[in-house]
């Protein structure tokens, strides 16, 4: 559809409870060279990275213990309107797509997913968002 | 049913017990009423013979044939008692303003008229015999005597006047007895002689008088009139008493048969209502089942989400773990551990599907937006959450999809209806012993503007009777606890919500169930129609 995206220009956090799933997406940011990957366990945590870091995208799970993802993307629409966010869900009784979208998500990824899928619909979703043309 | 039986038994015993009680006092009625009939036939016909016996005594009077008018008397008392019988009968005594009363009435008294006459009759006879009798002794003393001639002379009109006499003949005599009664005054039996000679003369008279009189009496045509009076009254009272009788006994007759019927009727009426208590029984027993199973169902979809939850994020890990590796690893170096990556990566995509499979029957769909899938799509995903179960049982599923077309529709609900239909086809083919029956085939079609979607199994065709009800709700020949018959209802309503038809293929040589439904024939999709 579109030329790999160049991952060098978008600084990533990673915001997920589950342990292993965080570090394995960090690890795959690292490998496609992001500019910076940092990652957060709950909406809090990834809120203070953003209040003292440029974040180019947020990708975060729905439902975490404490501050969770929708929590964290009505802060992000307050304070940072034109960081893009996508989520991860689990698809039972988490935020549906559309809803996701509604509230000023980017996208939403229904988990488990490839890597293949993650960066497809990463790749799709960043290229057609104003503003954040990093892409070459 | 027991009270029910003993409270209508009990008064249709009672009033068929009165119908034959009626019967009973109808029958004795009539044998009474016979017998006084009897009774007073014969005292009819007695009083006629007595009548006719007095007259004939009289008549026979006349020629000195008679030696005693006893006969007479004494018949004439028997009448007066038998008038007096009659009148004492019981059943008489009820008619005492008809027309028989007042003929007996009449009479009777005619009857004591005659009674008197025949007194009268009586007398005047003795006299005139025993004047008769005495005379020719009176003759005898005038033997030698002056007067004797005149006396013999006398004593022979006398004798004559007493066969034969006439009222000129009487003057006569008299005469002659006036001129005696002077002539002979001196003859010490002359005024016996002349009393005796007028009792004759004049008891003749008065004998012809009394005679007629009992002979023109007109006793006999009022017998008549009583006879008829009596054989109408008696006809007249015998019919009515057969109606009433009859009235009444139709009367518990009929009483009898409606309680019967009645009987019958609340029999019927207990037994219907027996029915539709077990009836009803049946379906709050199903719908108590239904109500387990659909909360049954609620609990596992909830806990089905729960550990989609669980199990979508750690499997999201190992997902990517492998993919990590994958990348890391050398393809040449690493030539045995690729396909073994590959292999967890693909068993993680099926875990994947089964649980969104499950994702599908686990949550309510029914205010869900409609959206446009793909037919095949929508089998697909349902058949990777039941075709392990149906192969594992040695049941050859077949899946032909020979032609596609993209359907609007809540995926889930679409999908809980071929599950229904794979899963009833299952249940009636998985115990049988014949392999080739042992099929389950999906095939896809167009007509017109619709596709269709059918499942079949290779098992025996389903039963008119059967075929009839199959839509109905809570119908089902599963056995108790494997189905409560609202899997096909419910599915017919999913999809005639969608605007298709859910049928059973009757034409078919074994048991197929069609889907049908509009397919969206708009933009570049309808490129999909065929595959």
């Amino acid at each position: 559809m579109s030329n790999p995206l160049d991952w060098s220009k978008y600084k990533v956090l990673v915001v997920e409870d589950e342990e292993d799933l965080r570090n394995i997406l960090c690890m795959f940011f690292k490998r496609r060279k992001a500019a910076k990957v940092m990652s957060a366990c709950n909406g809090e945590e990834a809120l203070k990275i953003v209040e003292g870091e440029s974040v180019d995208l947020v990708l975060s799970d729905v439902r975490m213990p404490g501050t969770d993802g929708v929590w964290l993307l009505d802060k992000l629409r307050q304070r940072n309107p034109e960081i893009p966010v996508v989520f991860l869900a689990t698809g039972f009784a988490d935020l549906s797509e559309s809803e996701a979208k509604a509230r000023g998500a980017l996208g939403l990824i229904p988990k488990p997913f490839s890597v293949t899928v993650l960066f497809k619909i990463l790749e799709d979703t960043l290229s057609v968002h104003p503003g954040l043309k990093k892409s070459g | 049913m027991r009270k029910l039986t003993k409270s209508t038994v009990l008064p249709a015993v009672l009033v068929l017990g009165a119908a034959a009680l009626l019967v009973v006092r109808l029958a004795l009625d009539m044998a009474s009423d016979l017998a006084e009939d009897h009774i007073v036939q014969y005292d009819l016909s007695r009083l006629d013979s007595l009548n006719h016996s007095i007259n004939e005594d009289v008549l026979r009077s006349r020629s000195f044939m008679l030696l005693s008018y006893d006969s007479i008397v004494t018949a004439a008392e028997q009448m007066h008692g038998t008038c007096k019988h009659l009148q004492g009968q019981a059943h008489l005594k009820v008619m005492s303003d008809s027309a028989f009363a007042t003929a007996l009435s009449a009479y009777c008294k005619a009857v004591e008229e005659k009674r008197a006459q025949t007194e009268a009759f009586k007398t005047s006879n003795s006299l005139f015999r025993n004047s008769i009798k005495y005379l020719p002794t009176l003759v005898a003393k005038y033997e030698n005597s002056p007067g004797e001639k005149a006396v013999r002379k006398a004593f022979g009109e006398i004798l004559l006047h007493a066969v034969n006499s006439d009222a000129e003949h009487s003057a006569q005599v008299e005469e002659q007895l006036s001129a005696l009664e002077k002539t002979l005054k001196a003859h010490p039996v002359t005024q016996e002689f002349v009393r005796h000679s007028r009792i004759i003369l004049e008891g003749w008279d008065k004998r012809k008088k009394v005679e007629s009189q009992i002979l023109s009496s007109d006793i006999e045509a009022m017998g008549d009139k009583l006879d008829t009076s009596y054989d109408d009254w008696f006809t007249l009272q015998t019919e009515k008493s057969r109606l009433w009788y009859g009235f009444w006994i139709m009367v518990c007759a009929a009483m009898a048969v409606g309680l019967v019927m009645l009987f019958k009727r609340l029999q019927w009426w207990a037994q219907n209502l027996e029915d539709k208590v077990t009836e009803r029984t049946e379906q709050l027993r199903q719908s108590q089942q239904m109500l387990i199973q659909s909360t049954k169902i609620t609990a596992l979809g909830e806990m089905a989400g729960g550990i989609a939850h669980e199990i979508n994020t750690p499997l999201g890990a190992i997902m990517l773990n492998a993919e990590m590796i994958r990348e890391l690893a050398d393809p040449e170096a690493n030539a045995e551990m690729l396909p073994v990556v590959e292999t967890i990566i693909r068993t993680v995509g099926r875990i994947s599907k089964i649980i969104q499979g499950l994702r599908r029957f686990s949550r309510d769909s029914s205010n869900d937006d409609k959206t446009k899938a793909m037919v095949s799509d929508l089998v697909n995903e349902t058949m990777n959450f039941c075709q392990e179960k149906i192969r594992a049982h040695d049941v050859t599923l077949s899946v032909n999809m020979a032609v596609d077309a993209k359907v609007s529709c809540v995926p889930e609900q679409i999908s809980q209806v071929i599950l229904n239909l794979v899963n009833n086809a299952y249940d009636a083919i998985g115990e049988l012993k014949e392999r080739e029956q042992k099929t389950i085939t999906l095939e896809t079609a167009i007509r017109g503007d619709r596709v269709e979607l059918s499942v079949r199994n290779g098992g025996p065709p389903i039963s008119k009777e059967n075929q009839a009800r199959l839509m109905q709700p809570f119908f089902t020949t599963k056995p108790v606890g494997k189905g409560v018959g609202l899997g096909l209802s419910i599915s017919k309503g999913i999809i005639e919500e969608h605007g298709g038809k859910l049928f059973y293929d009757e034409t078919a040589p074994s048991p197929r169930f069609v889907i049908s439904l509009p397919y969206v024939a708009e933009d570049e999709d309808l490129g999909g129609l065929a595959a």
